[in-house]
């Protein structure tokens, strides 16, 4: 099985299958890593302002200003740079929250099941039950604009995903011989869990927060789009869609922030997606 | 001399000849089956048996063409005189499931879980004979139900496999393959996962197959029991080549391979005692490093050193074909009662 | 066999698993009957098998015998202390006496720890010091033959008669009195199958180990036990010592089973009457009424069907439950 596994993702067709993987990785790998450069040295050489004047008005792209100005003269693409501070941040706080209060919930549901199984998955299933949008939505207007609340309603949002994931992933450990093995072995609770269970848990969270970097910043830049995120001069792509939107025939206002919302989403997807090839195929779980 | 050339029966069925499949690796290929030959007659029952990884499973889905993608085989395979190891696809679909068909290793997952029993033998039927109705269809299928000893079958069709139990659900399986009233019947360990007394019922069901409608039968087992209740005939592969083939009597009593020897004194035996089992010590060779010479001698107790030099021929012994250099003179029954 | 002697004295065990319904709000709408009163013992070092047919509840009976599932009913008495009573904390001393080697060489060995860490996981519960640990696992590894070079080695790395090596070796590195097998050889090859059985008789043969044996090879079963019990449909319908199990099964289902054990001789295996069992085999969900083997058996009586045939006892130790068991 495992060999047979293997030969479907690597030999069958040599050249093809491990050429476009290696591909797509290496090219998620760069721009995921030119973002965080990014981030971290724009104050050193911005072009302009992100939030000043930087030329005439909505001139379409020019040799001064690479992807234009915008309605108040400022450079689309110094802005578009400046963006992966609000974004990365952003992506990095949400997931840092809800991942872990996700997997610890997950995890103890799974773990010790009766009640605070119950209660969890309810609690869980209670959230699930809205679109994803529309609940972030909700919860940003009645926090009220800004991006901190934006990203309070994301956590809502995200928590239960991994507390799901994580709650199946641990039910199924648990089910394997080697956790009776443990038992038997005389190991105490916690020592199953922490050392017999959770070891082999890691992989699928792993993969899917990989995946969800670029979901957050979508959804992120979403409720900044409609308003309800960060809110003007700042930055953020979400919101400079919307200035271009509102602009409509200057196309090129939304283009770059636009480019990098779609870069950074399908990086982090192609990424997620090469980790669950790296990830031990040894441990896969029988179904 | 070829293996093939000195087991041949008159027009054989099925006549597989030096077959060898590469499978590609990360330093290039290496062989997982590495000369195996056989034949097969009509009526006549083959039992393939060898430890797992051997090749058994590959040998057969190559004469099938279901190699997965990436393998290549060489070698001959011929089925009813004609070559069929490289026949297009198109041709080859039209053997599988009507001139060959075969019985998977695992029985649990060959059923489609949200079709009917019914529907699922039907399925197979009218691939091959589009022209009938449906009426004609159902009988069909109840009349291939009742062969196969599925009591009630008109009330049976109707149910999903979930429905059934594992034993019966094998017995649908047999009922699919052999729907076509193929002239080739490949049963990859058709009972490995079912019980004793169900087993039974297989043994029953197979030697019927043979006896009633002159199937062909390539029996693939690790089960030695299994073979010697009905076999004609046993071709036993080590490492992706046969080490002896013959007629199933003579093998049993007077094996001549020192692995076939080690193999029928490996298993205990349900009416006579012994302290301790044979045990053959070490392990099957890696596919990617293997030994040179004959494949067995690493574990061999009677290997010498030319047994670690060449490669041992084909040489024929009355019914049985063996690839050892020592053949003739070990007598292997008292041999290895000493060794153990 | 006097029970003062017994090691573990298993009584009436029951094991139920419920069958649940809904999603959302899972109710019980009826109950699998896995394990259904079960009563066995064995004796300091001898080896109890126990045959059956899939799914008759022998794992599920050596769970209930280590407190991996809970027993309904019934006791499980080793040395006397019933150990169906003991809270988990106070089971953890008796862990080390009861191991269990698993069916499954793969899923039973923890993937990402090397096969010295698995062996001495029991050791380390023991609260013995590291280098003591490393110490005694190296001997667990001798002793089944594992070169102790390979103590690093993840799991991925061994064949499956290798990975078998490493579940005994850790069932033993805390000398255990009895060890439950169950089917330890199923998944192996027949000449690795071979070294394996001789492996756990030698063990027996030198540490005085008490086995129950869960197989469903009878002439494994027959090559490798002092006693067998049969089981089927989570019950025990006939117990014997071995030759007189093989030469006078008087229960009609341990006679199929015996008749339809395949033979490695061509000659022999041609000429045996088959006794060819028709019909299914019932679910232990829905059970049938009296005795438990009625719906396949050969010889079922209108009696069959409402009394559940009580043990009668043919000779010493020979226990049957049937009513019209061949004396
Ligand atoms: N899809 C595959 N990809 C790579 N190697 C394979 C594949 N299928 C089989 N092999 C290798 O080829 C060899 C022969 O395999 P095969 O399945 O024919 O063995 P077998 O004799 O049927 O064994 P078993 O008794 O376990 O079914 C093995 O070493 C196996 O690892
Ligand atoms: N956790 C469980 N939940 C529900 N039913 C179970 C569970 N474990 C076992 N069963 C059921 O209990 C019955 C006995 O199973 P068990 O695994 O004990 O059989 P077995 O005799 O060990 O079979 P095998 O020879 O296949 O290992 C089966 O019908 C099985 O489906
Ligand atoms: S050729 Fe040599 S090594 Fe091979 S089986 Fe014969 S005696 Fe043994
Ligand atoms: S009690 Fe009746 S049904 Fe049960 S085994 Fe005996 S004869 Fe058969
Ligand atoms: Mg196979
Ligand atoms: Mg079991």
């Amino acid at each position: 099985m495992t060999v047979a596994a293997s030969l479907k993702s690597k030999s069958i067709w040599p050249g093809i299958t491990l050429r476009w993987s290696s591909a797509t990785l290496i090219f998620a790998l760069f721009v995921i890593i030119s973002f965080i450069v990014i981030a971290v040295t724009i104050p050193l050489w911005s072009p302009y302002d992100p939030v000043g004047m930087a030329g005439r008005r909505l001139q379409p792209p020019s040799a001064l200003h690479w992807c234009g100005t915008d309605a108040l003269g400022r450079d689309v693409l110094t802005r578009a740079l400046w963006g992966t501070r609000y974004s990365l941040p952003i992506a990095v706080f949400v997931l840092g929250v809800a991942v872990p209060v996700g997997v610890l919930l997950g995890t103890a549901a799974g773990f010790f099941g009766g009640i605070i199984d119950n209660a969890v998955m309810r609690l869980a299933d209670v959230t699930l039950a809205f679109p994803p949008v529309l609940l972030a939505m909700a919860i940003a207007a009645s926090l009220g604009p800004g991006l901190v609340n934006t990203a309070v309603a994301l956590i809502i949002v995200w928590w239960p995903i991994y507390a799901r994931l994580m709650r199946a992933q641990v039910l199924n450990v648990k089910k394997l011989d080697h956790v009776d093995a443990a038992v038997i072995a005389g190991a105490g609770r916690f020592r199953i869990l922490f050392k017999h269970i959770m070891p082999l848990c890691w992989s699928p969270i792993l993969v899917n927060t990989t995946m969800d970097v670029g979901l957050v910043i979508l959804l992120a830049s979403g409720l900044s789009f409609i308003g309800l995120g960060a809110q003007p001069p700042a930055p953020e792509w979400g919101q400079m869609v919307a200035e271009g939107a509102s602009n409509f025939y200057s196309w090129w206002i939304a283009l770059a922030p636009g480019m990098a919302i779609f870069l950074i989403s399908i990086s982090s997807n192609f990424l997620g997606d090469a980790l669950r090839d790296v990830l031990d195929p040894q441990v896969k779980l029988p179904a | 001399m070829k293996i093939g050339d000195m087991t041949a029966i008159p027009e054989p069925l099925l006549e597989v000849r030096d077959l060898r499949i590469a499978i590609p690796g990360r330093q290039g290929e290496h062989l997982a089956v590495a000369n195996i030959g056989f034949t097969v007659a009509s009526g006549e029952i083959l039992g393939l048996v060898g430890e797992s990884g051997s090749g058994k499973s590959l040998s057969m889905l190559a004469v099938m063409g279901l190699l997965p993608a990436g393998m290549r085989a060489s070698g001959s395979i011929r089925f009813k005189g004609q070559e069929i190891l490289g026949l297009p696809e198109r041709q080859m679909r039209r053997l599988r499931g009507g001139r060959i068909a075969m019985i998977f290793q695992d029985p649990m997952t060959a059923l489609n879980p949200v079709l009917t029993l019914g529907a699922q033998i039907v399925e197979t039927i009218e691939l091959h004979n589009p022209s009938l109705s449906s009426r004609e269809l159902r009988n069909r299928a109840i009349e291939l139900m009742e062969l196969v000893a599925i009591p009630a079958p008109d009330k049976r069709f109707d149910q999903y496999p979930h429905e059934f139990s594992g034993g019966m659900r094998q017995r649908i399986v047999i009922a699919i393959a052999v729907a076509n009233d193929p002239d080739l019947l490949i049963a990859d360990e058709p009972t490995t996962a079912l019980d004793v007394t169900i087993q039974a019922q297989i043994v029953d069901i197979l030697n019927r197959l043979r006896r009633e409608k002159g199937v062909a039968i390539a029996l693939i087992t690790h089960d030695l029991g299994l073979v010697a209740g009905l076999a004609d005939r046993i071709a036993i592969l080590y490492a992706g080549r046969i080490a002896e083939c013959g007629e199933i009597g003579a093998v049993f009593q007077r094996p001549r391979h020192p692995y076939t020897a080690g193999l029928l004194a490996a298993v205990p035996s349900i009416d006579a005692d012994v302290a301790r089992l044979y045990a053959i010590r070490g392990t099957p060779p890696s596919l990617a490093d293997r030994p040179p010479g004959c494949q067995f001698n690493p574990r061999c107790p009677f290997a010498l050193p030319r047994c670690a030099e060449y490669n041992p021929e084909f040489r024929r012994f009355g019914e049985t074909v063996v690839a050892c250099h020592r053949a003739e003179e070990l007598n292997l029954a008292s041999d290895t009662a000493d060794a153990r | 066999m006097p029970a003062e002697d017994a090691l573990l004295k298993v009584e009436g065990v029951h094991v139920e698993f419920p069958i649940l319904k809904g999603l959302v709000f899972p109710r019980r709408v009826g109950s699998i009957s896995a394990v259904a009163g079960v009563s066995i013992e064995v004796a300091p070092g001898e080896t109890l098998s126990l045959v059956g047919e899939s799914g008759c509840g022998k794992s599920t009976l050596a769970r209930a015998i280590l407190r991996l599932v809970t027993a309904s009913a019934g006791q499980v008495l080793f040395k006397g202390v019933d150990l169906t009573k003991l809270s988990p904390a106070k089971m953890r001393p008796f862990r080390r006496h009861v191991q269990l080697v698993f069916q499954n060489p793969y899923a039973s060995l923890h993937p990402r720890m090397t096969a010295r860490e698995i062996i001495a996981e029991p050791l380390r519960m023991l609260g013995m010091d590291r280098r003591e640990q490393v110490e005694r696992a190296k001997q667990a590894m001798q002793r089944v033959q594992l070169r102790p070079e390979f103590g690093d080695r993840y799991p991925f790395a061994f064949s499956g008669g290798q990975r078998q090596r490493i579940g005994i070796a850790r069932a033993l590195s805390v000398n255990p009195e009895m060890v439950v097998l169950d089917e330890p050889v199923s998944a192996l090859d027949v000449s690795v199958q071979a070294d394996v059985l001789n492996l756990l008789k030698d063990l027996q043969a030198d540490l005085g180990i008490a086995y129950l044996f869960i197989a469903h090879n009878l002439a494994v079963v027959r090559h490798f036990s002092d006693r067998v019990a049969v089981m089927y449909l989570g019950k025990i319908v006939e117990t014997a010592p071995r030759d007189r199990l093989f030469k006078r099964p008087a229960h009609p289902y341990t006679e199929a089973l015996l008749s339809a054990a395949p033979m490695p001789d061509p000659i022999r295996e041609r000429k045996r009457q088959r006794i060819v069992l028709r019909g299914e085999i019932p679910s232990p969900a829905n059970r049938p009424t009296g005795c438990c083997f009625r719906t396949r058996c050969p010889k079922a009586a209108a009696i069959c069907a409402q009394i559940d045939p009580p043990p009668v006892t043919l000779a010493q130790g020979h226990v049957v439950n049937c009513h019209f068991a061949n004396a």
